[in-house]
């Protein structure tokens, strides 16, 4: 599950007026062990203070010549890889989370870096399934067709028993590292489960069939570590969202709030259905196995 | 000392009495960015005692935060010139934690020559 930017917020905030000295704002870290302070200016937000700001802000000065005003808004409701890329993106250090008008709380740097590191998969250096769900509903609520592979390690159990765990990481460590360089710019991947990976395609980007092909091809003939035989099978759903891209220009004021459960439970029967493609894939010998089974009218249906 | 062995205290008082400056400040200040007074501060200051005479500009600094012009040197100088100057010398002086008052004589001079 996507955590929300309300989940993750620091919710303990303190205003103070622009005049308020800085010298005051430092007595109150420690008096409300507080360390950040919203600065309004007629009930209006200026910026935030931080820690950082209040330490090497001479006491005498006042709030809003502290404040860096280095900030953003961001709905509570947002998925903390939305505050993630908006920080990015806009070059920002704090994002005011608020419901309507209304502030609820901050995301900051380091709640991002914490978060972060629980989406990223220290073996392989790819981030978890949620990138992948999160980056999929970016691209069909900016109406982009996108192509699911579902990629599988053949006989990676037989693997690890044959030449243990510690080889079988080896292993999975070698084909991320082949995956992540051979994938095309603008394209996504993740670690899905044990030895399975996802590759979300735009279609504007690459072609998947190409990709999956090609990656086939090029774990295939690697010398992998202490001459271990590794192949993997890949399942595509070269999904059209042209029914998807209809619904959500009708509904975009609801999508966020009311139908993005439903849009990662779209998500997630498309993955799925790669998935199986791969598994036939493995079953028939045929190392790619393309899906059409999927239909957008699931999606609508599921609405 | 009297025949107790008491002390005798005395307080001198000088006074001076001058004119208060409005605004407390001449043509530049230049505010260091660990100054006691910032640009934010400086800006109310300017506008409630003098408003609408000087402009503040805001510099991309390692040590000067803003600086503060009279607006009616810019008739005279250019903004960009005069700041450059400004920069160029009081930049010698300046220190982060320090707001440096600055004042400044200009005098154009115009020489032409007409045909006869």
């Amino acid at each position: 599950m996507i955590r929300k930017v309300k989940d993750i917020a620091i919710k303990d905030l303190v205003m103070v007026d622009i005049f308020c000295p800085v010298g005051r704002i430092q007595q109150m870290v420690f008096e409300k062990r507080c360390n950040y302070f919203l600065v309004v200016d007629d009930g209006e937000i200026i910026g935030v203070l931080t820690l950082k700001e209040l330490i090497k802000t001479h006491p005498n000065r006042i709030a809003v010549d502290a404040v860096s005003g280095n900030y953003d808004f961001i709905s509570v409701e947002a998925s903390f890889w939305e505050a993630k890329d908006i920080m990015k993106r806009k070059d920002v250090e704090i994002l005011i989370a608020r419901e309507g008008k209304e502030i609820q709380g901050i995301i900051t740097q380091d709640i991002i870096e914490v978060e972060l590191g629980k989406h990223f998969d220290l073996l392989t250096e790819l981030y978890k399934s949620d990138f992948i769900y999160f980056m999929a509903e970016k691209l069909v609520k900016s109406g982009t067709d996108f192509s699911v592979i579902f990629v599988d390690i053949n006989n990676f159990g037989k693997i690890n028993k044959v030449y243990g765990h510690i080889e079988g990481n080896a292993i999975l460590k070698e084909v991320s590292k082949l995956l992540i360089s051979s994938i095309p710019k603008g394209t996504y991947i993740c670690r899905f489960g044990g030895d399975e990976f996802v590759i979300l395609v735009p279609l504007d980007v690459a072609d998947p069939k190409e990709i999956a092909y090609n990656l086939v091809s090029i774990v295939s003939s690697y010398s992998f570590h202490d001459n271990i035989v590794v192949s993997i099978s890949a399942g595509i759903v070269p999904e059209s969202l042209r029914n998807v891209k209809a619904y959500i220009d009708n509904n975009l004021d609801n999508i966020r709030d009311k139908q993005s459960s439903k849009l990662c439970l779209y998500i997630s029967n498309i993955i799925n259905s790669a998935s199986l493609a791969c598994s036939k894939a493995k079953l028939e010998n045929t190392n790619v196995n393309i899906c059409n089974d999927i239909k957008c009218e699931k999606y609508n249906a599921i609405v | 000392m009297d025949e107790f062995g008491n002390k005798n205290k005395k307080a001198e008082v000088i006074m001076r009495f001058s004119e208060f400056e409005i605004p407390p400040m001449q043509d530049v200040l230049i505010i260091g960015k660990q100054a006691p007074i910032g640009t934010g501060a400086i800006k109310r200051m300017v506008e409630l005692l003098s408003p609408e005479q000087y402009e503040i500009v805001k510099v991309e600094h390692s040590i000067i935060e803003a600086v503060v012009v009279r607006k009616t040197l810019f008739n005279l100088i250019p903004k960009d010139k005069l700041i450059e100057l400004v920069f160029e010398e009081g930049g010698k002086i300046a220190n982060e934690s320090l707001i440096i008052k600055a004042q400044l004589n200009i005098t154009v001079q115009v020489s032409k020559s007409i045909a006869l």
